[in-house]
Order: structure tokens, then C-alpha cells, then sequence
């Protein structure tokens, strides 16, 4: 079952990234990416990498792709470039996340004895805490734990980053004072 | 049961990849082009997890032999380009926003101060 279940999903994940890159509205570019992320979960699974297959839900799909498409209507309604709306693409959006979401669900909706047999007949909870253990092991105790730390402040960083090239002083206060600081 | 050869992975994540690259060469929207390296960051995730899965065994539990614990390690790189990826998004769309607060567009054929 796993063999069928990759090939499909490999073959509406391509289709969906050249659907999303063709496209001339950004924003359902970022729609097709996102759904194109959420599939990338599917061959995460089969590879035996629970964690990251929800990792990669929740942060690409869940974090990044809600942030673009923040930023994309939030500066869409004051550019200059036409966005028409193209309706043909719709059905075909709908289904490819519909097909996405179905192969997930076929994924993990049956016990993982369906996808390899029997030599994995855990359940797909069991399957997930194994792998947390492994991450934890291999990233807290291991010779990973500096790269953890100097990830904290690489996010930190870009925290630090965004605030200042983004926040603008309001329009009423004055200028100079705002920018001695 | 078949299980899945590794090359399988690696062609859908060449496959993934070049797209991205097709996206970063064709289009102009700023945006679009920040989206197509995002989708080339995860078809190196997947080239990671598809090759840490054919090292070996994925580990269960930590062991004391290195073999278990170098199956990990495609794992644990994903973990951190997932990261770094989220700050970078948050850094490049920052750039992204503050260019076009100063030049009201986002095509990036129109930012040439610099071309001599």
C-alpha cells in the first residue's frame, strides 16, 4: 500500500508546485505551496519521521504560509500589479487539496500495519512517541545540544530584526526624537 | 510488503527542487520568487529524511553504538533548517515589506538603483 501511496502523492505534489509556480495570482500561489507543504508530510511518514511529518504540518504549513499570505494581502490592496481573479483554477485547487488531505488521512487514519506490514505493527501514536524519544535523545544529550542553543538565537535574531525594519514611529510624533533612540 | 527504494525520494525531491528553481528564475512578483526558495528548502528535507532512512534503521531509543545514532542525524538537520527557515521567512518577508514601503512595487525588475 505504501508504494501506491507514495506515487500518488508524489505525482499531485509536483503537479500542485508547477501549478503554484505558473500561477499569476500570488495568492493562491500560496495556497497551492501550502497544500504542496501539508503533502510533503506524506513521504515524511514513509520514511519513519513522525515528528517531522507534524513539525512540517505545523510549522510550513501552519506558520510560514499563513505569514505569507498575510503579507500578500496585506500589500496586494496597494500594488500596482493587476490581480486577476482566475476562476478556472479553483475546482482544480480545491481537488488537489482535497487529494492531499485524503492520502493523508489514508496514511494515518489505519493502523501502521497497513503500510508496512508486519514488521512495524505498532499504532501510529506509539510510532511518533518513539520517534520524539529518539529527536530528544539525539538532540539534548547527544553533540547537538550547542546547535540547539545557537538556533534559540538565530530565532532570536530575526525576532530582533523584523521589529526594527518593520515598526515605524506613528504618523503624530516627531522624527527626531523617535530616531535618537 | 515492497518498501520504497531511496531513489524514489531523491527524484521527487530533484523534481521539487527544480521547480523551485524554474520558480525563482521566471517569475518577478518578490514574493513568489521568496515562496519558490521556501518549496527548494523542503525538497532538501526530504532528500535528508529519505537518505537518513536509508543509512540504517531508524533509531528507537538512543543506544550506545554510533550506527543508531548516525540515523538520526538526517532527522536532527531537518529540525534545524525547519529553524532557520522560520527565521528566515520572518527576515525576508521584513525585507520585502519595508522595500515596498519605499518603492510601491513588488517586482523585482524594478529594484535596480544599484545596476551600473
Amino acid at each position: 500500500m505504501a508504494v501506491w501511496l507514495f506515487d500518488a502523492a508524489a505525482v499531485v505534489l509536483v503537479a500542485c508546485a508547477i501549478a503554484a509556480i505558473v500561477q499569476r495570482n500570488p495568492l493562491y500561489t500560496a495556497l497551492l505551496m501550502g497544500v504542496v507543504f501539508a503533502g510533503l508530510a506524506i513521504p515524511f511518514v514513509l520514511c519513519q519521521a513522525e515528528l517531522l511529518a507534524a513539525l512540517q504540518v505545523i510549522v510550513y504549513a501552519g506558520a510560514i504560509v499563513v505569514l505569507f499570505v498575510i503579507v500578500i494581502t496585506m500589500l496586494g490592496s496597494e500594488s500596482r500589479e493587476a490581480l486577476e481573479e482566475q476562476l478556472s483554477i479553483r475546482p482544480a485547487g480545491t481537488l488537489c487539496a482535497l487529494v492531499v488531505g485524503i492520502l493523508l488521512a489514508a496514511l494515518l487514519a489505519g493502523p501502521a500495519v497497513w503500510v508496512w506490514g508486519s514488521q512495524r505493527a505498532e499504532s501510529w501514536p506509539t510510532l511518533l512517541s518513539r520517534n520524539t524519544e529518539a529527536f530528544s535523545a539525539a538532540l539534548f544529550t547527544g553533540r547537538y545540544i550547542v546547535p540547539v542553543e545557537m538556533a534559540s538565537l538565530i530565532l532570536l535574531a530575526a525576532m530582533v530584526a523584523v521589529v526594527v525594519m518593520i515598526v515605524r514611529p506613528p504618523p503624530g510624533s516627531n522624527e527626531k526624537t523617535t530616531t535618537k533612540q | 510488503m515492497a518498501a520504497i527504494p531511496t531513489s524514489h525520494y531523491i527524484m521527487l525531491s530533484a523534481a521539487l527542487f527544480a521547480v523551485g528553481v524554474l520558480g525563482v528564475l521566471i517569475r518577478r512578483n518578490a514574493i513568489v520568487i521568496f515562496l519558490a526558495i521556501e518549496l527548494m528548502l523542503n525538497a532538501v528535507n526530504l532528500a535528508f529524511v529519505a537518505m537518513a532512512r536509508h543509512m540504517g534503521p531508524v533509531a528507537t531509543k538512543m543506544g550506545g553504538a554510533t550506527g543508531l545514532v548516525d540515523a538520526m542525524q538526517g532527522q536532527v538537520f531537518v529540525i534545524f533548517v525547519l529553524a532557520v527557515a522560520g527565521a528566515e521567512v520572518a527576515v525576508g518577508l521584513a525585507i520585502i515589506v519595508a522595500l515596498f514601503r519605499h518603492k510601491r512595487t513588488l517586482d523585482v525588475d524594478e529594484v535596480n538603483l544599484m545596476k551600473w
